[in-house]
């Protein structure tokens, strides 16, 4: 592949979930005021040598653990009944929107991606021209700062949505591979 | 080998005995010693081995250093805080911990770990490995290799002194487990060794086996 520009361009918002939910197909959420901002949060750990240093030097080596996503975006033209669904399954997947489930529910649930009692979302973002659309296959809505704060007024919301993405495994031994092999997001069309 | 880094990788527990810990499936391996999955731990499992060693004082070295020192043994300390366990295996190491053969029958999980033995019940009980009686617990943990990283089998632990500190909360819990591993065991006497037609029942600690990397299956 060439050095070029890198156009995106337009991006919808897509996004799926369990079964028995409102969002259990492949369901369109909206469209972004600005660019939307993927921003990887790569984790390493120096390693530590008294000869160069110890933990005052430089690492001779480091190791790599894993790695989430934060996801930012600004909606203006949005689905508010599918919003209001990913709302419910980040706050831990209660029946209703605006209801608690018991404190520490899981959300992954230990059952397999898309399966009744999953309360993480798929979630996509399309690449009209760049053709490099984003898959994320386990992501959730953050609480506070900008985790959708709803602007009400006589003016179009502009309603700024902070997603974290993890690699939810049902079994973190992966019959020994461990995260190996995991997928965190691909590039994939379709779900 | 060259020196390198050393990365152990994964750990999966698992734990092998009797007692509590036989196997409850119908079919021919009904009573007999299983093999379980107990969990994947939070943080690095820590392994401490305690030598025991024994100063040999003479007059003409003064009395405080010693002229030899003679090898007593070892012991190993195991401590690990389990965040993806099976509760039900946990119980059931903790039974035969407390040296309760008769704590369970149960396959669900239906026992009263809490119930103690008599005062005073060996835990082996003259007996060998997973054969009833014995209540020990072989204590594997089984490593994914990506630098070299060690299996390591105990085949005689238990959970001990404060064997188990367990918050209870609507957090996930941590069960953070205090193994003890000893050499207790049968040696392997030759004929040859000991010029006899019939193998001596002694307990001796030469070949007794603290630890090995062969895991059990």
């Amino acid at each position: 592949m060439a050095r070029d520009f890198f156009i995106n361009g337009e991006c919808l918002v897509s996004i799926r979930g369990a079964a028995g939910t409102a969002i259990a197909a492949a369901t369109e959420l909206g469209l972004a005021d600005s660019p939307i901002t993927v921003t990887p949060n790569f984790k390493h750990q120096d390693i530590a040598v008294d000869t160069f240093g110890g933990a005052k030097g430089p690492p001779p080596e480091i190791q790599y653990f894993l790695s989430d996503v934060t996801v930012s975006m600004n909606l203006v033209h949005f689905d508010r009944t599918v919003l209001d669904e990913v709302w419910r399954l980040s706050m831990g997947g209660a029946t209703t929107i605006g209801t608690l489930p018991r404190a520490g529910s899981r959300m992954g649930g230990n059952v397999a991606r898309y399966a009744a009692g999953w309360n993480f979302v798929s979630l996509r973002l399309t690449s009209q021209v760049g053709n490099k659309p984003w898959h994320f296959r386990s992501a959730y809505i953050v609480a506070g700062g900008g985790g959708g704060g709803f602007p009400l007024g006589t003016e179009r919301s502009v309603v700024p949505i902070q997603w974290r993405v993890v690699p939810y495994v049902q079994d973190p031994w992966g019959a020994g591979a461990g995260s190996s092999g995991v997928v965190l997001w691909d590039y994939t069309a379709g779900d | 080998m060259a020196r390198d880094y050393f990365i152990n990788g994964t750990s999966l527990v698992r734990v092998k005995g009797i007692g509590s810990l036989a196997n409850q499936d119908d079919g021919d391996n009904f009573g007999k010693a299983k093999l379980w999955e107990l969990g994947l731990a939070q943080d690095p499992i820590v392994l401490s081995p305690k030598f025991h060693h024994k100063d040999v004082f003479i007059d003409d070295f003064g009395p405080n250093v010693p002229a030899e020192v003679l090898w007593m043994l070892a012991e190993v300390r195991i401590t690990m805080n389990l965040v993806h366990f099976d509760i039900s295996v946990l119980r059931k190491c903790l039974a035969n911990s407390m040296g309760n053969a008769n704590a369970v029958d149960a396959f669900d999980g239906s026992i009263n770990e809490g119930e103690f033995a008599g005062a005073g019940i060996p835990m082996g009980g003259n007996k060998n490995r997973f054969v009833a009686g014995n209540q020990y617990i072989s204590l594997n943990i089984r490593s994914e290799v990506v630098n070299g990283g060690l299996n390591w089998r105990f085949p005689t632990a238990y959970l001990a002194e404060s064997p188990m500190t367990f918050p209870m909360g609507t957090e996930r819990t941590i069960a953070s487990l205090n193994w003890r591993a000893i050499p207790y065991g049968r040696p392997k006497i030759t004929l040859a060794e000991v010029g006899a037609t019939t193998i001596p029942d002694e307990l001796v600690s030469v070949g007794t086996v603290l630890w090995d990397h062969i895991l059990d299956d």
